[in-house]
């Protein structure tokens, strides 16, 4: 068998611990590991609002992750998420059904490259954000010293 | 519920008697972008295909070829299940319901 790329999004109760949370992480960290899988990416999405109450909350708090396993292993992580009581609901999808160590080297790859991209992308903007407030502060300041010389003559 | 059909089916003014008085060939935005997976993650876009009641908006209004209308629904419906959409919303502006 062929691995797959599979993506998890897990929703979970919004008010853990931090310690708790740290433990759930924990815990599909030694999952995945045990089942041969590879992450290729992980998301914290933090405190999210939900569009409906689920278990009468208004809020979740999302984590993604985007790895590379066998079958086995996706469903021995759907079987725990199943009976943890702190998930509260999880999606998982299969991204690629032919996803060799290649295919995962050369999607990393492309992840990292994507966030150097959108890194470069807002520094520039930043930096022209920059420019544009010192211009208009240059011109607001030779503005005021006109205005000033002014008074004093 | 269907006030937006009613309202594309007689328009005021012109046009009574033709069935269709006003026609605009509109084009797949998918099909013209070559997009051909939309992420259930990605929730700005979808709210496009979304009405202010959370229901989808069927293929006549965004003019969406069956194939990505197909593949938009699938992706909605996840979203809605990992409640990043919602099923069906309030408006805040009527008091109907």
């Amino acid at each position: 068998m062929h691995p797959r790329r599979y993506e998890t999004l897990i929703m979970l109760a919004p008010n853990l611990p931090a310690e708790e949370m740290d433990a759930f992480k924990e815990k599909v960290n030694t999952i995945m590991e045990t089942g041969g899988g590879k992450p290729v990416s992980f998301e914290d999405w933090g405190r999210r609002r939900l569009s409906y109450p689920v278990k009468k909350e208004m809020f979740g708090h999302y984590l993604l992750y985007d790895f590379q396993g066998s079958p086995e292993l996706s469903s021995e992580l759907e079987r725990n998420l199943k009976l943890d009581e702190r998930v509260f609901k999880y999606l998982t999808l299969v991204l690629d059904k032919k996803f060799t160590d290649e295919d995962l080297a050369a999607a990393k790859e492309n992840l990292l490259a994507e966030a150097a991209r959108r890194e470069a992308e807002k520094a520039k903007a930043r930096e022209a954000a920059e420019a544009r407030l010192s211009e208009g502060n240059d011109d607001d300041d030779e503005g005021d010293d006109d205005d000033a010389s002014g008074e004093e003559e | 519920m269907y006030d937006n059909n009613q309202d594309d089916k007689n328009p005021r003014g012109r046009g009574r008697g033709k069935k269709r008085p006003f026609h605009r060939r509109k084009v797949c935005r998918f099909c013209v972008d070559h997009i051909n997976e939309v992420d259930y993650k990605d929730v700005k876009t979808l709210r496009n295909f979304v009405t202010e009641r959370g229901k989808i908006v069927p293929r006549r209004i965004s003019g969406n070829c069956a194939k990505h209308q197909r593949l938009l629904t699938q992706t909605i419906m996840r979203a809605r299940f990992m409640a990043l959409l919602p099923y069906t919303a309030m408006v805040p502006s009527s008091n109907q319901y």
